[in-house]
């Protein structure tokens, strides 16, 4: 009995050690990490340009432009916004609006950007997410007393933040 | 008479020793195995791998790690193949991916067959390449030290 009880630990110790000899491993410790992380660009330049009147005397022809895009990558908080802010106010009775359209936030709609060298918002509530070749328009107008504004460059400044 | 007697035995016993001293052999049984062998090592840990930069309107830009290399060794003439597996897995929207040069396999959270043949012998300094990706919606991922491991087993 004694001899069989060791004869079956011996064969059961014996699988044991077949089994463990089938596999072996090695370990690797591998550290990840994703930083907050905004970035938006902008598709190109916008030349815009007031040359005609609308008919009737009821002012000058305001001129508009829907061909450039944004791209947007948001991965901070759920609260993410655009800014819009111009480098330099225009003169009185020049005025240009910007439109930023959004699918993971939500546009602010028509935004008065003429004087706003300081940052003003024009998306709100932007998801953790991506948003590629989103519309700006721009709404540019002139009153007949502000005269003749000579070709200005002007920078607009678009940022995501937190 | 005695002394040539003696001499007589001296001479028969001198070339009974001879001739035990010209043959002798002897026998020892033994036993040879070589039991079957997986091994695999790996050179180090990889470098972090830290996400920070993104194209916009894309996805944050993946990182690369081929920075390590393994080292096996088995003997299994039916061959072999190297599993990998990720513990703790990673949650929905992050991804690791390790090609041991079969191609990448993505273990974020399930063990995979890295190499699905590796044949009898030995080898060393073979890579390991890993990219890490993350998508935007997922938001940052704090550090975290995740523990990978390779293991070669007989098919």
């Amino acid at each position: 009995m004694k001899k069989s009880i060791m004869i079956i630990a011996l064969v059961a110790l014996s699988a044991f050690a077949f089994q463990m000899s089938l596999a072996q491993a090695a370990n690797q410790l591998v550290t990840l990490e994703v930083k907050v992380v905004n970035k938006i660009n902008i598709s190109g330049p916008v030349s815009l340009m007031i040359d005609d009147a609308i008919p009737g005397g009821a002012g000058l022809q305001p001129v508009s432009d829907n061909s450039t895009s944004y791209n947007i990558t948001h991965n901070g908080s759920a609260i993410g916004k655009i800014t819009a802010a111009v480098n330099s106010p225009l003169p009185a009775g020049i005025k240009l609006e910007l439109t930023l359209a959004s699918t993971l936030g939500t546009s602010t709609g028509i935004q008065d950007i003429s004087n706003a060298t300081t940052a003003i918002d024009v998306v709100g509530g932007i998801n953790q997410g991506k948003d590629a070749t989103q519309m700006i328009t721009y709404d540019f107008s002139a009153t007949p007393e502000a005269g003749v504004f000579a070709s200005t460059v002007k920078t607009v400044t678009l940022t995501v933040t937190d | 008479m005695k002394k040539l007697t003696m001499v007589l035995a001296i001479g028969a016993m001198s070339v009974l020793l001879l001739s035990f001293a010209s043959a002798q052999t002897a026998q020892q049984t033994f036993s040879l195995a070589v039991s079957s062998i997986y091994k695999i090592s790996v050179s180090g840990d990889p470098a972090d791998m830290t996400i920070t930069d993104a194209v916009p309107g894309s996805d944050p830009t993946p990182v690369a790690d081929n920075s390590t290399t393994y080292g096996i060794t088995h003997n299994d003439a039916d061959g072999a193949k190297i599993t990998a597996g990720l513990l703790p897995v990673l949650a929905a929207g992050y991804t690791l991916t390790i090609d041991l040069g079969d191609g990448p396999v993505d273990i974020s959270t399930s063990t995979e067959d890295a190499v699905g043949n590796v044949a009898a012998g030995a080898s060393s300094g073979n890579t390991i390449a890993y990219e890490f990706s993350a998508t935007a919606a997922a938001g940052p991922l704090t550090s975290v030290s995740e523990t990978v491991t390779l293991t070669v087993v007989g098919l």
